[in-house]
């Protein structure tokens, strides 16, 4: 092995230090420590910083930490069940207003042609209901067969559909275009009353459904 | 020490089960607080960084395969807390350094101070080193794999780290 020079005694003295150099390597650093003032110097200054290093003592955890990790795991967990609710409940009112509005589009392109057959000169008897309307009232009942309304609220709609006494299609009065909107207007109002109350009911159905999971898991 | 089936352990907390984790927790709480401690130089953020560690793992363990011992993981994910939490931070100042306040002081405890302070001082890579090899005696292959690189980058971080905190230390003792 060749004779190691003062500047690869420096680079490898913590090897030496720490007792990772082979056995050869180190008493060739013994022996060059024994006869080199410079280089024993910086052995001892290294020596020094690892005394130094292992001077530091081994602290204890504060058990404590243990209750702070265990109430924010729990407080995640929480948080991860809190939002399956709101996510379902968001899905179910998103259902039913795209359910309503592909109605409503639907509708107006329909009910125009109801009122635009029938000739001007045409005297229309007397009929319980607007003709434009008349198409209109089975799918309202449709809406409420499907999800159920309180009786009280269905009465309010029902009683909107009721023959206006001065409605002028009552009278036989030919439908003027501005008849024909306020018609289309007052449908869209319905179906809008209707879908809010559908979606009051969806958002009360998930609401208990939650709550008779929650009673489950016991949360 | 209790003789504890350390894989039953680890699919019980996979599972959820408290007393599985408070079993994880109680195990290596303090391995995780003295690197957290070193790292850090002060107790009140070696605490949260240690609560940090737990929190990550537990939320991970799912994910924990044994392909390396449960030490070491814990290990792994304590110095990227760490090292996360020293990027946004600056080095540690002497007034920072809390050591044994209220204690009778010697010369030991100046000698614990000034390393606090050295380690401080070192970029965080050269701090995360000297902290698994010197004070946590870990291998060069187990410091590779807590820091997920090879043992010649171990070497090379080693050495010029332990250079470091040498001059730092000759400079506080002029």
């Amino acid at each position: 092995m060749k004779k190691l020079d003062c500047e690869k005694i420096e680079d490898i003295l913590p090897l030496y230090l720490e007792g990772s150099l082979p056995e050869r390597e180190a008493r060739e650093v013994e022996k060059h420590l024994a006869s080199c003032k410079r280089c024993f110097s910086s052995y001892e200054e290294w020596r020094r910083c690892f005394s130094a290093l292992q001077s530091v003592p081994r602290l204890q955890a504060p058990a404590t930490i243990w209750f702070k990790v265990k109430r924010e795991l729990s407080h995640r967990r929480e948080r991860k069940i809190a939002w399956f609710p709101a996510l379902a409940s968001l899905i179910g009112v998103s259902l039913v207003f795209i359910f309503i509005f592909l109605n409503l589009y639907r509708q107006p392109k329909s009910a125009p042609p109801a009122l635009s057959q029938q000739p001007h000169y045409q005297v229309n008897l007397p009929s319980p209901t607007p003709p434009g309307i008349a198409k209109a009232v089975p799918v309202a009942p449709k809406i409420a067969k499907t999800i159920p309304t309180p009786q009280a609220k269905r009465e309010i709609v029902l009683a909107k559909k009721q023959p206006q006494p001065f409605s002028p299609s009552s009278r036989g009065i030919p439908a003027s275009p501005k008849l024909k909107e306020t018609i289309v207007e007052e449908k869209i109002a319905e179906r809008l009353e209707m879908a809010l109350l559908s979606a009051q009911q969806a958002e009360s159905s998930l609401e208990r459904a939650f709550k008779a999971l929650s009673g489950e898991t016991g949360l | 020490m209790e003789d504890l089936n350390w894989e039953e352990i680890i699919e019980r907390a996979k599972e959820g089960e408290e007393e599985a984790m408070e079993k994880i927790f109680m195990n290596f709480k303090d391995m995780v607080f003295n690197v957290c401690y070193r790292m850090s130089g002060r107790r009140e953020d070696a605490e949260d960084w240690t609560q940090e560690t737990f929190l990550r793992a537990f939320s991970a363990l799912k994910g924990f395969r044994g392909d390396s011992s449960l030490a070491t993981w814990l290990y792994r994910i304590a110095v990227n807390v760490c090292l996360s939490y020293l990027r946004k931070k600056k080095t540690v100042s002497l007034d920072e350094v809390e050591y044994k306040i209220g204690d009778e002081r010697d010369e030991d405890d100046d000698l614990v101070e000034q390393v606090q302070m050295v380690l401080g001082q070192l970029p965080p890579l050269y701090r995360t080193v000297l902290v698994l090899r010197h004070f946590e005696e870990l291998s060069y292959e187990e410091i590779a794999t807590v820091m997920k690189t090879s043992v010649g980058s171990v070497k090379i971080a080693l050495h010029r780290a332990r250079k470091k905190f040498k001059e730092k230390m000759e400079e506080l003792n002029k």
